[in-house]
């Protein structure tokens, strides 16, 4: 195969781009953030475990990022003469103590989040597809790289996986803002009368719609590029 | 596919075989056995004149129409 070099040579470099980054957002983003919410977790879990234990159960629930339509300014201090800095919330996370009588111990923890079992699980299951896309990331530059190596024709199954991965990044999005929106509704009810007007509305990260849609379309280009490279291959 | 190809009764006629034919015609016997189990979704015009020219016959000597049944 002519070019064989130059196109192992690119998916050397695209796949060891694609380990840096991973790397890269395992160390600095979600070894941190995994950090913080174990912390967190377990301090709320002993909480909650210390008041079960005397028998005064409270449910303990999170809220996170909560956009914040509309809340009173207020004068954030600073030293240098003349100078005034007004600051306004936009967003805003709290965490909610009340008394919880008739609910069990498991249900309080699975409403940790946002205190409802529905978000915990949509939040969750979005977090769970990211490493799904990333794992059949792998398989397909594995599987082109052989097929190079080996000069074999590029497996059928890519395209699947393609399209796997396509549908598993609109729902991350997809899970995710339905979860957020339900937080969102929650935390209306919660702040009613506090000053401070949270947004409700639906929100969709659109440029992640686009690449699953982009995605879903290169599947289909390689599977028609394989189909006419094998009507192709069997033109005597 | 309702084109079919009756090249192994004009190669039975002309007493030629399989490898022979590819050899004259300059394309592999593996794509000769294609072109004879009836696999091939195209044949090129180039290929056609060869395989006339060496089995001294027409297109239309190996080249059939039979149309589908659901036709």
């Amino acid at each position: 195969m002519q070019n064989k070099k130059i196109y192992l040579q690119r998916l050397l470099v695209i796949y060891i781009t694609f380990f840096v980054i991973l790397v890269g957002g395992f160390v600095w983003d979600i070894i941190p953030n995994l950090t913080q919410g174990i912390e967190e977790g377990t301090r709320v879990g002993n909480e909650m475990a210390s008041d079960y234990e005397q028998v005064s159960p409270k449910a303990h629930y999170l809220f996170w990022n909560i956009p914040i339509e509309q809340s009173d300014s207020f004068t954030i201090p600073t030293q240098v003469e003349n100078r005034e800095i007004v600051g306004q919330i936009s967003t805003l996370s709290f965490s909610v103590k009340e008394p919880a009588e008739e609910r069990s111990i498991l249900h309080m923890a699975f409403a940790a989040i946002g205190n409802s079992p529905l978000i915990y699980a949509l939040m969750i299951g979005s977090a769970l597809c990211f490493p799904v896309i990333v794992v059949l990331l792998f398989f397909i530059i594995r599987s082109v790289r052989r097929s190079l190596r080996e000069e074999l024709p590029v497996g059928k199954n890519n395209a699947w996986l393609l399209r796997a991965i396509a549908a598993l990044t609109i729902l991350t999005e997809l899970l995710g803002q339905l979860g957020m929106w339900l937080m969102n509704s929650k935390a209306a009810e919660i702040l009613a009368g506090s000053g401070y007007v949270v947004k409700t509305g639906f929100q969709f990260n659109i440029s992640t719609l686009v690449m699953g849609i982009l995605l879903l379309f290169a599947a289909e280009m390689f599977e028609i590029g394989r189909e006419l490279g094998e009507e192709q291959k069997l033109t005597i | 596919m309702a084109i079919i190809i009756n090249i192994d009764v004009m190669m039975a006629k002309r007493k030629i075989s399989l490898g022979a034919l590819a050899e004259r015609v300059q394309i592999t016997p593996a794509n000769l056995s294609i072109l004879k189990n009836g696999k091939a979704k195209a044949i090129r015009f180039s290929t056609l004149e060869a395989i006339c020219r060496e089995l001294d016959c027409q297109p239309g000597d190996i080249i059939e129409y039979r149309p589908d049944t659901e036709e």
